[in-house]
């Protein structure tokens, strides 16, 4: 068979993520694929050979879809190629849907949006034999007769039946069998044929459907339809009035007619086990229970970093200062060389990586939670907590990954399909603590609350640091949406992983990866800055006479460019109670946040060198102003973490923001950042210095 | 005086190494395409290609 203009028949793949499409589709081309764009996007299109009997076809891979919502570029495709708009791709002659056999109900969603659009369409049932194994048996030829269209058991891996798949095909391109579609109610379809009116009949019914169900769908625009807005407003007010609401009504119905197209098709046994599951899931995403289990776990979780890491950390801090004292010695000889390695590269590398231990037990809990399935509760969970602010559990699961790193988590956000709200996730992505910041917080902690407040107090100052970004981000995320972006709500679908217990193996390889990573950028980026920081620490030199060697090398430091630098900028900085020294770490931090460690480290050293031995938080603690009041009160402390907790201090999360979103946006988040940072320091030190006085 | 140069190079060297880092995060495919890199069409929104 041919199609009406002649040219060889074109059919479509199409369905879900992870549901074996491509795999199938390589099967039925086998090798004779091209590769290349859909006409007008950068979405890749794969197009093959389709040998059907007696019949030469060309099948298309369609992206993987969750439904036509056209909210991102994919769906977009999908739906132009399946409506005939898609450039340089004629409209499909059949569509196969390949569904997971395993996930029928929810599959079938996109094939009955599919079937609206009156293609022909072939059903591949695949992964059928995942299905079998799990207990669940589907009587395919029911269903088929059930949903009008030809149901056949596929298992793309192994190959298995696609002989009868490729029948179902060449039968369907003659035969052209429809889906069983929803019977919309008529008070829908009036105010869908007065649309379709209004568009002037360039749209099909399917397209008509979108529209309606999909606000903000770029369609009226690429066809030139230039009263669609108020148009559609007008009729989505009406389906609103007749109690369909648009944003919810069609998955509700949908849902509802795909149920009684499945009712008795399918056996899923449902264990002891799977019971236990949705019932620990009824208390775990509950409103009030939820929350609080998951305000224990992270309580928990931050508590334990101090703890469980303090012996591992003062072995770490002992061999340093072991190597330290060797280094020292023999380089003896040479004054110049030996600062630079014991105050320059061992003082500054070592004060980063003291804080392994604690990023090891940081990893070994957000692993631990992943594995075991949580982290996705806990997305749906956050979904009922941000969706007011503009935000949904789609937006958290980048934000969750943050709290490791903001740059993987910037990544993540491209499975945002809209626009906007991609933008927005990105401008607060960096606000949740991530692990850079946690040496920052440990350092005060264990310097200024620790000591007189105890562990426990300790512990919860570390888990309300990583709060604060959370908090901040709400209001933010609201400020963005409402006023800047204008951000239109989003449905959210998450697939809840079944409970797991958690490999040993997979948990090992999650904290040795971000170990590895966090000591490669200690041997690396941090080893560098350390080096430049201890040079402008180190020059010009001054020859400061009879006096102590100590107050010699005070002496030094505030003679040195930084000193001079740190002197000039420290005014700026005075609201929030920070000396010239930490404003110096400060800045030399914007980088990359870890190096004020280094660079406390490094500055702290060369004042006080003889007592290479004694911990950093310990010579923090003892610095004092000119007038001999203490440097660092606990208010300045919390200014310190709530300025880092809250500044834009990465190179490499801006150089992704700007890749991700322009330089532009990039730059607005530094802005805005640095700012809010700057304002929290300052008000937390007024705050403090009131109520001391 | 080699002391000097030793201290002159290693502190060279970190801030070619920070420099060549910072240019390499702003153009991702500096050394095999150049500015070409930065302006090259990337697509968004693939849920495959998410992490």
């Amino acid at each position: 068979m041919a199609a009406p203009d002649g040219r060889a028949p074109v059919v479509a793949v199409a369905g879900n993520p992870n549901t074996g499409k491509s795999t199938l589709f390589n099967r039925l081309t086998g090798g004779s694929q091209r590769v290349g764009n859909f006409g007008g996007v950068t979405v890749e299109k794969k197009e093959g050979a389709l040998r059907l009997d007696g019949i030469d076809a060309v099948a298309v891979d369609l992206p993987g879809t969750y439904s036509l919502a056209a909210a991102s570029p994919d769906e977009q495709v999908v739906l132009d190629v399946l409506t005939g708009r898609s450039e340089g791709t004629p409209r499909p002659d059949a569509v196969v849907c390949v569904v997971d056999a395993t996930n029928l109900g929810r599959n079938l969603f996109l094939v009955s949006q599919i079937g609206e659009t009156g293609l022909p369409i072939v059903v591949a049932l695949n992964m059928s034999d995942e299905a079998e194994r799990k207990g669940i048996r589907i009587d395919a030829a029911k269903l088929s007769s059930r949903v009008g269209v030809p149901v056949v058991p596929t298992v793309a891996t192994e190959g298995r039946g696609l002989e009868a798949l490729r029948g179902a095909i060449a039968s369907a391109l003659n035969d052209r069998p429809k889906f069983a579609v929803v019977p919309w109610p008529e008070s829908m379809e009036e105010v869908c044929r007065s649309v379709r009116a209004k568009a002037g009949g360039v749209l099909t019914e399917a397209e008509v459907h979108r529209l309606m169900f999909d606000i903000g769908s770029d369609l009226p625009r690429r066809i030139g339809w230039l009263g669609a807005e108020p148009a559609l407003r007008e009729a989505r007010e009406t389906l609103k009035l007749r109690g369909m609401d648009p944003v919810s009504f069609e998955a509700t119905e949908r849902y509802r007619h795909l149920e009684g197209l499945l009712e008795g098709m399918s056996t899923r046994p449902v264990t002891a086990r799977a019971r236990r599951g949705y019932a620990v899931d009824r208390f775990l995403t509950h409103r009030f229970w939820g929350l609080l289990v998951f305000g224990a776990i992270m309580f928990v979780v931050f508590s334990s970093i101090y703890w469980l890491a303090k012996p591992l950390m003062e072995g770490v801090v002992a061999l340093f200062g072991l190597l330290g004292g060797w280094a020292g010695a023999a380089l003896a000889g040479t004054p110049m060389l030996q600062s630079l390695v014991v105050d320059g590269v061992i003082a500054g590398v070592s004060g980063v990586l003291v804080f392994l231990p604690q990023i090891l037990v940081l990893f070994f809990f957000i692993a631990l939670l992943e594995d075991t399935g949580y982290m996705a509760r806990a997305a749906f969970l956050m979904d009922k907590v941000f969706s007011w602010c503009g935000l949904n559990g789609k937006s958290f699961v980048p934000m969750l990954s943050s709290f490791a790193c903001a740059v993987p988590a910037i990544i993540g956000t491209r499975s945002i399909e809209d626009p906007k709200a991609r933008l927005a996730t990105i401008l607060i992505s960096p606000l949740m603590s991530c692990s850079a910041r946690l040496p920052v917080y440990v350092l005060m902690i264990g310097a200024f609350i620790e000591p007189t407040y105890g562990p426990v107090w300790a512990g919860v100052a570390l888990f309300a640091m990583h709060l604060l970004g959370l908090v901040v981000a709400i209001p933010v995320a609201f400020v963005i949406n409402r006023f800047l972006l204008r951000t239109r709500p989003l449905p959210f679908v998450l697939e809840m992983p079944p409970y797991r217990r958690p490999g040993v193996r997979d948990v090992g390889l999650k904290m040795y990866r971000n170990a590895m990573e966090f000591v490669v950028r200690a041997g690396t980026v941090i080893l560098a800055f350390a080096i430049l920081i201890w040079a402008l620490t180190f020059f010009p030199r001054t020859e400061a006479e009879g006096v102590s060697e100590s107050e010699a090398r005070a002496a030094q430091l505030e003679h040195s460019y930084l000193g001079r630098f740190g002197k000039a900028v420290q005014p700026a900085f005075e609201p929030a109670g920070f000396d010239w020294k930490l404003t110096v770490s400060v800045l030399a931090s914007f980088p990359a946040r870890e190096v004020v460690v280094t660079t406390l480290g490094i500055i702290y050293n060369v004042g006080e060198a003889e007592d290479s031995d004694s911990l950093l938080r310990e010579r923090l603690a003892a610095a004092s102003w000119p007038d001999g009041r203490k440097v660092y009160t606990p208010w300045v402390a919390l200014a310190v973490m709530v300025f880092f907790a809250l500044c834009l201090q990465c190179g490499s999360t801006v150089a992704v923001m700007a890749r991700e979103s322009g330089w532009r946006w990039a730059a607005f988040a530094f802005v805005y950042m640095t700012g809010l940072a700057w304002i929290g320091a300052v008000a937390v030190y007024q705050v403090g210095a009131g109520l001391a006085a | 005086m080699l002391e000097g140069a030793i201290v002159a190079v290693v502190v060279a060297g970190a801030a070619f190494y920070l420099g060549w880092t910072f240019w390499r995060s702003v153009h991702p495919k500096a050394g095999a395409s150049g500015c070409a890199g930065c302006h090259a069409k990337r697509p968004v929104g693939r849920v495959e290609d998410t992490p």
